[in-house]
């Protein structure tokens, strides 16, 4: 049980057991960083963006809600990605806007994160009958394709912000009990649980210490693509006006504001689009590199990039 | 085969019983009584509400109006619509064409596209045409399918005036609807062919295969492909229940009619009957292709049909 405690660039590649300890964590992120350079560039893009959004009244940027200009104005120096229809600054609204959409994406997929993981670990844990009821709920809830079951949900609340976050984080319930459920189930097949209760482990012992982990670079890779997928989900909500009302900034109400000039003023909506695409990109190789760092093994795999949680998760479309 | 097919009818029953239950509770959940809305602005008296409600199948408990509302479902009655008065099932029907040809279209762009990108980058791991794909295959899934609308329109309709934006008279006009609503499951499919080739290209009857002197082709088509598609099909019969929800903003965007723009329109309107009926009938169409989709995984895989886990 020798952490390396020498400098972090001296012995990157032979590793203690898991401890979190940071000169552990700083290796890591050394070897990873070297392995996987864009998703050092994606982990670094995020935390700017996330920045940007928190401070974005600190910034010198226009109120996103005021007149400054005729409206369409070109990119200019003055407004660097122009004016909006009404004349409001584009680059303010899409930086006041990142604050508004990431809020309700990290809100809800905490929030599905939190329902979901449980749940899928639960039935996976618990007995057979168990985990059939659960996990035939979340079929059912599957059998709905995200976007309509989000839908659904803004059918029976009404439209508003609390509504695109409440609709996206149950939409994606399910997809956090699925992801959870399946490693689950094989690790409780293990020896080393049978051992674990042999020895008197209470349950939640057993899955905190010795399932969790095991779990837990599969889920940061999860819970970090679904944060681009649940940006998407809400901009798609937002967009067809299911979300935050007009003058607020948003990135799917204002691309949506967008699209009646896209002939004359293209840049109203491509502002928000791009940070929309920008944000599922980032997320995706942010959540490859950081669980890197909880399992190096991930490492010396094929990364193949945006890979198979991609195809349990995209698909709002 | 057959003992195949009877088990997934039956395991999808239990899940067709929540769909009902779900889309049923939909009218409950919403705030405000359904006879009340109805005759909103008619100085309706209380007697005629009850009387509407009834006719409504709203009365007794919850259970029973459960009850009534699955018997009217099995006689194919979705009810009628508070905004048009017309039957749910006439409308989703008026509706239904515009949206299959979309997702019709949605799914050869998919699979057009998709395949090729997937093979080609596959074949040779790492190599140019596979760092074009996997470029092409990253930005398809991170580009909203949304704002890919609005791009192609602003390119081929505003800019270049090849094809048209709005309109569902001809083939044109499904064009870039298509191609907006394909894209994103194109990428996917390449993905996701691409890494299953590379794993069955480094399988041992593959490297027996090409001891033997095997062609490229031969082994693609007749060795490495068969194998590496059967578990794209799952993807796709997945997918094509996105489709026919990602036809909900195409629809919106194109100005195209279809079950799509129908849902969103009622939604605003809170015509609860419309919105139960398009729910209703998208999640039983998911449900139906998947099973379908199963099934067509099995005839391909016969590790499938004899209960083999993977």
């Amino acid at each position: 049980m020798t952490a390396p405690t020498a400098s972090a660039a001296a012995a990157p590649v032979r590793l203690a057991p898991p401890r979190n300890r940071p000169a552990v964590l700083r290796a890591r992120f050394m070897l990873a960083a070297r392995r996987d350079p864009v998703g050092l560039v994606a982990t670094i893009s995020a935390v700017l963006l996330g920045l940007a959004a928190l401070i974005a009244p600190l910034l010198p940027l226009a109120d996103p809600a005021a007149l400054v200009g005729a409206g369409q104005l070109h990119p200019s120096a003055a407004h660097l990605l122009g004016t909006d229809q009404l004349g409001r600054d584009v680059l303010s609204r899409t930086v006041y806007g990142a604050r508004h959409t990431l809020v309700t994406a990290v809100l809800s997929t905490a929030l599905a994160a939190a329902i979901g993981i449980p749940l899928g670990v639960l039935a996976g844990y618990l007995s057979r009958w168990h985990s059939g009821v659960v996990m035939r709920v979340m079929d059912v809830l599957l059998a709905f394709p995200g976007l309509l079951l989000a839908l659904v949900i803004v059918t029976v609340l009404g439209p508003g912000v609390t509504t695109v976050v409440l609709a996206v984080a149950i939409s994606y319930i399910p997809i956090f009990a699925r992801v959870a459920y399946g490693p689950t189930k094989s690790v409780r097949a293990q020896d080393y649980i049978s051992a674990a209760k042999v020895v008197g482990c209470r349950p939640i012992r057993i899955v905190g210490r010795h399932v969790l982990p095991v779990l837990s670079s599969e889920l940061i890779v999860v819970i970090s693509s679904a944060i681009g997928w649940t940006t998407l989900l809400a901009a798609t909500l937002d967009f067809l006006g299911f979300g935050i009302r007009p003058p607020s900034p948003d990135w799917g109400a204002d691309l949506s504001a967008g699209v009646q000039y896209l002939g004359q003023a293209w840049w109203i909506s491509a502002a928000p689009g791009i940070a929309i695409t920008v944000t599922i990109l980032i997320a995706n190789y942010m959540g490859d590199f950081l669980a890197s760092m909880t399992d190096p093994a991930r490492l010396r795999q094929d990364r193949g990039k945006i890979k198979d949680t991609t195809t349990l998760i995209a698909g709002e479309g | 085969m057959l003992v195949f097919i009877l088990r997934r009818l039956l395991a999808a029953i239990p899940v067709l019983f929540g769909i009902t239950v779900l889309v049923f509770l939909i009218l409950h959940l919403i705030p405000g009584d359904p006879a009340q809305i109805l005759l909103f602005g008619s100085g309706a008296t209380p007697a005629q509400v009850a009387a509407l409600d009834k006719q409504l199948g709203l009365t007794g408990s919850i259970f029973s109006q459960y009850g009534h509302y699955v018997v009217q479902l099995l006689h194919g009655n979705l009810g009628y619509s508070y905004a048009s008065h017309e039957t749910v099932l006439t409308e989703i029907s008026q509706q239904l064409p515009y949206t299959i040809n979309l997702a019709l279209g949605g799914l050869v762009v998919a699979l057009g596209v998709g395949i090729p990108l997937g093979i080609a980058a596959g074949v040779r791991p790492g190599g140019v045409t596979d760092k074009v794909a996997t470029g092409v295959a990253v930005l398809g899934v991170a580009i909203p399918y949304f704002w890919l609308a609005i791009l192609l329109v602003l390119l081929f309709a505003v800019k270049l005036r090849v094809l048209p934006a709005l309109g569902t008279g001809s083939v044109n006009a499904l064009i870039l609807p298509a191609i907006a609503l394909g894209w994103g499951f194109a990428a996917i499919i390449a993905r996701l062919l691409r890494n299953n080739l590379i794993e069955v290209y480094q399988s041992p009857y593959m490297i027996v295969a090409r001891a033997k002197g095997l062609s490229e082709w031969r082994l693609l088509w007749h060795h490495a492909l068969r194998n590496a598609i059967s578990s794209t099909v799952t993807i796709v019969g997945l997918q094509f229940g996105y489709l026919l929800a990602g036809a909900v903003a195409i629809e919106v965007i194109f100005g195209r009619p279809g079950l799509g723009a129908f849902l969103v329109a009622r939604i605003q309107q809170k015509d609860v009957p419309s919105i139960q009926g398009v729910v209703l009938f998208v999640a039983v169409v998911y449900l139906i292709a998947n099973l379908l989709v199963d099934v067509v995984h099995a005839l391909l895989d016969p590790r499938i049909r004899q209960g083999w886990s993977r």
